[in-house]
């Protein structure tokens, strides 16, 4: 990792995921001091080898567009499934690439893990991120598209810790090694999403603070912040609320030791607004606001 | 290439619990289908026989159930008690591919309809419910991806049905059940995508 690179970029402060709820709801504007877009869904897919692949909603986009004349952009794929073995989408890659180009986005992300596969020319979606064995392979595999996509967007590409709940067994790296060879081999940053750390720390029995101690914590340039909630047993990553009570000292924790964090980003599921009613959303933004400034 | 047999594996007991169950009970023998390596093999034996594999399942399953539902609303109201059995027939058939709403919808909806056609799915006024749902999605496609404008009388569908629609769509958009009388006249509703938001009206004989 170009670390000088993270250095130069610009510190965007506390953000909000865009959802068609924050469309709705002006009480947060002004709480937010930048906005995160899922690019994925402002426009329909084709699929790889489509003639006119892309095809952009207007209205959303229009409505992103007037957004993006207030507030900086950042964007954060969801159909890239960089883990994939029989796939890598670079028709995706060229896409994102436009996109961080037309809004001017400081970084791109997207997330460690796969859901798509290629099987005799069909594809399948899993319909949930899956995660990838920490091991070598994975290792090398990831490097390799790491420089293919570094090569086609111009500004820091990072990719986020995912939720798992299941742990392929005799994995030779734990997630923080594994997280910190994988930026220092590759030079991606790290999306930090606290929430999904808990979420893992709650379901299989360990501490999310062992975890950012490990973590070279230099290589994190977005933290994601959220709430979630009880299914079947497990704790989930449902983005349901307010930010879980337990991620606000992982966030101190994090802007205290991370030094190169550009930006905090709140999410939350558009389905569980009626818990934010009240200016919730901008507590919760103003709450992380808070520690922004105290601790960067 | 083992690692994309191990990852299809994976995905494919995700996608089909009947296979993770497959593997709880029989152990490798359930991923003979697959190119694997022996460690590979043993790790997702390891991955099926984990508590965690149910819920990774439950999750994927309503991800894919909630593009189809947001998508067709009322016909899936419609054929709740029969849709548990209906998607997963739908999904051996078609994986998705594409979970987006609006894609994702017309393909199912294009499905449902080849089934009720063919008598495999039996409900009454399903397709006509079918087809006013099917409908709003084609003029959501055309006007969001620019190849109708509001505006344009493109954006405008006139449907005629047997009898007045507007109570049965209702009591479906209220989660309750098909009347059991629907109004017996001949009626012809315009779906508008000229205005914003779109609307819905009876055409004045």
């Amino acid at each position: 990792m170009d670390f000088a690179r993270l250095q130069s970029l610009p510190a965007l402060g506390v953000g909000l995921l865009l959802n068609p709820d924050t469309l709705a709801s002006p009480e947060a504007d002004g709480a937010y001091q930048y906005l995160e877009v899922i690019p994925d869904r402002f426009w329909l897919d084709g699929g790889p080898g489509s003639s006119a692949r892309y095809r952009e909603l207007g209205p959303s986009v229009a409505a992103l567009d007037t957004l993006a004349e207030r507030v900086p952009i950042v964007c954060h794929s969801i159909g890239l499934s960089i883990g994939s073995a029989s796939l890598f989408d670079t028709g995706h890659v060229e896409q994102v690439a436009r996109w961080q180009r037309r809004y001017g986005c400081a970084w791109h992300s997207d997330h460690l893990a796969f859901s798509r596969l290629a099987e005799h020319g069909v594809e399948v979606n899993a319909a949930i991120t899956l995660p990838l064995t920490r091991d070598e392979a994975s290792l090398e595999m990831l490097v390799e598209r790491v420089a293919a996509i570094q090569s086609h967007i111009d500004v820091p590409f990072l990719l986020e810790n995912n939720v798992y709940f299941v742990i392929p067994p005799d994995e030779p790296y734990g997630e923080a090694a594994f997280l910190s060879e994988l930026c220092r081999r590759s030079g991606c940053g790290l999306l930090l999403d606290l929430h999904n750390l808990h979420v893992n720390a709650t379901n299989h029995g360990f501490a999310a603070e062992a975890v950012l101690d490990e973590l070279d914590l230099r290589h994190v340039v977005e933290v994601h912040i959220a709430g979630g909630d009880q299914l079947a047993g497990f704790y989930t990553d449902s983005h349901a609320g307010p930010v879980a009570d337990a991620v606000w000292p992982l966030l101190e924790r994090t802007l205290r030791a991370a030094p190169w964090v550009r930006g905090v980003t709140f999410e939350y599921h558009e389905s569980y607004a009626a818990l934010l009613t009240g200016g919730g959303v901008a507590r919760e933004l103003a709450r992380a606001r808070t520690l922004w400034e105290r601790c960067c | 290439m083992t690692l994309a047999a191990y990852q299809d594996a994976f995905a494919r007991m995700v996608l089909s619990p009947a296979l993770c169950l497959r593997a709880r009970a029989e152990g490798e023998a359930a991923f003979a289908g697959f190119e694997m390596d022996v460690a590979e093999r043993a790790r997702l034996l390891h991955i099926a026989r984990q508590p965690g594999m149910r819920i990774t399942c439950i999750l994927s399953r309503a991800n894919r159930l909630s593009s189809l539902v947001g998508a067709l609303p009322l016909s899936c109201e419609l054929l709740k008690p029969q849709l548990g059995e209906l998607v997963d027939r739908y999904w051996n058939a078609h994986p998705m591919a594409d979970l987006q709403s609006l894609p994702a919808g017309l393909a199912f909806a294009q499905y449902l309809a080849d089934e009720i056609e063919a008598g495999r799915v039996v409900a009454r006024f399903a397709l006509d419910v079918l087809r006013y749902e099917r409908a709003w999605l084609e003029l959501q496609l055309s006007t969001h991806t620019g190849s109708s404008q509001p505006g344009d009388d493109a954006a405008v569908r006139e449907l005629v049905f047997g009898f007045d629609p507007t109570p049965l769509l209702e009591a479906l958009g209220a989660g309750g059940p098909v009347p059991a009388m629907l109004p017996d006249s001949p009626t012809t509703l315009v779906l508008d995508f000229r205005s914003d938001p779109p609307q819905t009206r009876m055409l004045q004989e």
